[in-house]
């Protein structure tokens, strides 16, 4: 297994260019996943580390090699496609031989090999059909098969879940971990879906527009999220975003007003002199208010009217009346015990260690769970 | 099918297959006419309707002593078979490279190569023959199948099928440490083999019929093709029909079971099947 690492790389489609210089790593045994919306980049970045995109600049370092003249062949990553991209007219036999065959390795070693991947894929009884004879779950496993049997530096997987239904989704995810925890392979795992990049990636690099916004574990990117889109894009319904004006600043706190909602922050500064911020919050953060509750310090409180209410089941979100024309209407997520249900006008709260403050063109300049007092951040998915 | 039909429905199928079948037996009725003809005792009565006795074998052996047919017939083999392969080869690999290959030019050729089926074959005849004169090929069997080796409609037939491959498959398979002739090999020709057999009869059977571009450029008998052959017998003293209805329907024999044996890739082929899976 080895590391990749992308330097400067440049990529134009006519005059659009899509990457300008941009730098990239993923450490040898890491399971990465980049996640961005459509259009972003990310499949082209992939399809340029294997070397079936062309790029413009900049180079491709898999290991120690700067493999960014080798044709894809003879870069030793194997792709996990989203269509899969199986041999429709070969066996699964044969698909997943194919690879080993074109090395010109000995028959009993190809056999072994096959019988072995299958194996371990649970697609042995399998052998004998054709892609068009399987499900997508089993073709997804040939795909998965076809890439590891033969033991390249890296994999790198292009939304290869995409085209399972949700129930076979979770269970492909759950496999995914199991694979990399047992192969400790180099994964870079290219998707559109939150869930994804939060439970498969040890990193997330969150991409738009061909940059990359922000790299870090999930709870760094969920919690302390470098920029506004990378706090947009993460989290569903998405952060409630509210345009504020800084109105007190102290060595220890600062205080910062967006109509009736007022908070101050212990142990944020701001590094220029600036009166427009904006404070975000997920939805997660906005919690009703009892008439005798002690709250945090800081704790910005708000009465409003409920628009309408999605119950789902295990939560509920409340899409709350918007009372000027600052405010966005903010949305609350509730669990869906919540004591009094919230129908008529009502007080709710915001934490200061709820809150990120990004500045006016968009930079995060102060996350609330710094000061958070950590309770449930102990990850429960990173057992060695 | 349902097998349950309202009365209108049962009549309009009816109907339908009604029209059909005469369709059919129209359409066979110069295969019959044939048939009676080259079993006429009498060499040029064309007036028969129906079979006067069975004469076939007879006018066969006329056919066979009075002509060079057996040689046309190779000849037939060797041009119909020369430029089918060729082409499937030539055709099929610039179909391949313009529809999976990204290189400037690419649609500029690829319309140019369409544009030329706007082209009358007949058009083009006296140029070629020029050309095949001022290098002495005529009378020879690369002039009878070099010209026609590569055809523009063999081109956009295996380019429109092969773009149909996923682009994804081929990068698997490069990725997978193939080279691009093993990629050729087994994974894209299986994929676009419909494509090649459909080309490869469609070829068959054009030169086959072919007679403008051998009658043109072979004059010497020993590269007649049969449909030459076949043409000869209407010659300044009348028209040997019985022979000609014999030896025709001999020739019909070669093509009518290359079309038995890839039927059924031909209909995939012109319904350009999509690949699954």
């Amino acid at each position: 297994m080895a590391s990749i690492r992308v330097d400067k790389v440049t990529k134009r489609y006519g005059s659009r260019l899509l990457f300008d210089e941009l730098n990239f790593a993923v450490e040898d045994g890491e399971f990465m996943v980049i996640i961005g919306p459509s259009g972003c980049g990310k499949s082209t970045l992939l399809r340029i580390v294997a070397g079936i995109e062309t790029m413009n600049g900049g180079s491709v370092v898999i290991g120690d090699d700067d493999v960014s003249n080798r044709h894809p062949s003879d870069r030793d990553v194997s792709m996990v496609f989203q269509d899969y991209a199986l041999y429709p007219h070969m066996t699964v036999q044969e698909n997943l031989s194919f690879g080993l065959k074109a090395r010109r390795e000995p028959r009993d070693s190809i056999n072994e090999k096959v019988l072995q991947t299958a194996t371990a894929l649970d697609i042995h009884e399998l052998l004998e059909r054709r892609p068009g004879q399987l499900s997508g779950g089993q073709r997804q496993r040939v795909a998965l098969g076809r890439a590891m049997i033969r033991g390249p530096q890296a994999y790198l997987m292009d939304e290869p879940l995409s085209n399972l239904d949700a129930h076979l989704r979770v269970q492909m995810r759950a496999e995914l971990i199991e694979f990399h925890r047992r192969t400790s392979g180099t994964i870079l795992y290219v998707t559109h879906d939150q869930a994804e990049a939060m439970t498969m990636g040890e990193r997330i690099a969150v991409m738009n527009n061909g940059r990359v916004e922000q790299i870090g574990s999930p709870t760094e990117i969920y919690d302390q999220p470098a920029n506004l889109f990378v706090a947009g894009f993460l989290g569903s319904p998405r952060m409630n975003f509210i345009r504020a004006n800084v109105i007190g600043q102290t060595k220890e706190n600062l205080v910062v007003r967006a109509g009736d909602l007022e908070w101050t922050v212990p142990g944020a500064t701001l590094s220029k002199q600036t009166d427009q911020v904006i404070v975000g919050f997920r939805p997660e953060a906005v919690t009703g208010v009892g008439p005798d509750q002690t709250l945090e310090q800081g704790t910005a409180t708000f009465a409003r009217a409920v628009d309408y209410v999605e119950h789902l089941g295990h939560e509920l979100i409340l899409h709350l009346h918007a009372e000027s024309a600052e405010d966005p209407g903010l949305i609350a997520r509730l669990r869906v015990d919540t004591p009094d249900p919230p129908h008529g006008r009502r007080t709710y709260g915001v934490r200061p260690s709820s809150v990120t403050i990004f500045s006016a063109e968009g930079q995060a300049i102060f996350h609330g769970s710094r000061i958070r007092p950590p309770q449930h951040l102990a990850p429960a998915r990173a057992v060695p | 099918m349902s097998l349950h039909l309202t009365r209108g429905a049962l009549a309009a199928r009816l109907t339908i297959f009604a029209a059909l079948l005469l369709t059919a037996l129209v359409m066979l009725v110069p295969v019959y006419y044939m048939a009676v003809v080259s079993n006429e005792p009498n060499q040029s009565n064309l007036s028969a309707v129906w079979f006067h006795g069975f004469h076939f074998f007879h006018n066969i052996r006329l056919a066979l002593t009075s002509h060079t047919y057996l040689r046309e017939l190779l000849n037939s083999f060797i041009m119909s078979g020369g430029i089918a392969f060729l082409d499937v080869a030539i055709a099929g690999s610039a179909g391949y490279v313009l529809a999976t290959m990204r290189f400037p030019g690419r649609r500029i050729l690829f319309a140019t190569i369409v544009a030329t089926l706007a082209l009358s074959p007949v058009a083009v005849v006296i140029p070629v023959y020029v050309m095949m004169f001022k290098i002495h090929w005529l009378n020879t069997y690369q002039g009878l199948i070099i010209p026609g080796m590569a055809s523009a409609f063999g081109v956009f037939l295996v380019r429109q099928f092969a773009a149909g491959i996923p682009r994804q498959v081929i990068d698997a398979a490069r990725l997978d440490r193939a080279s691009e002739f093993r990629i050729l090999l087994s994974v894209i020709m299986p994929l676009i083999r419909p494509a090649l057999l459909t080309l490869f009869l469609l070829d068959f059977l054009a030169q086959w019929d072919n007679l403008l571009w051998p009658l043109v450029v072979a004059s010497n008998p020993n590269y007649w093709t049969v449909a030459v052959g076949l043409a000869s017998f209407s010659g300044e003293h009348g028209t040997l029909y019985s022979l000609l209805a014999a030896t025709a329907l001999v020739s019909a024999i070669p093509p009518f079971l290359l079309f038995v044996a890839l039927q059924r890739y031909y209909v995939s082929g012109l319904t350009l099947g999509g690949l699954k899976g």
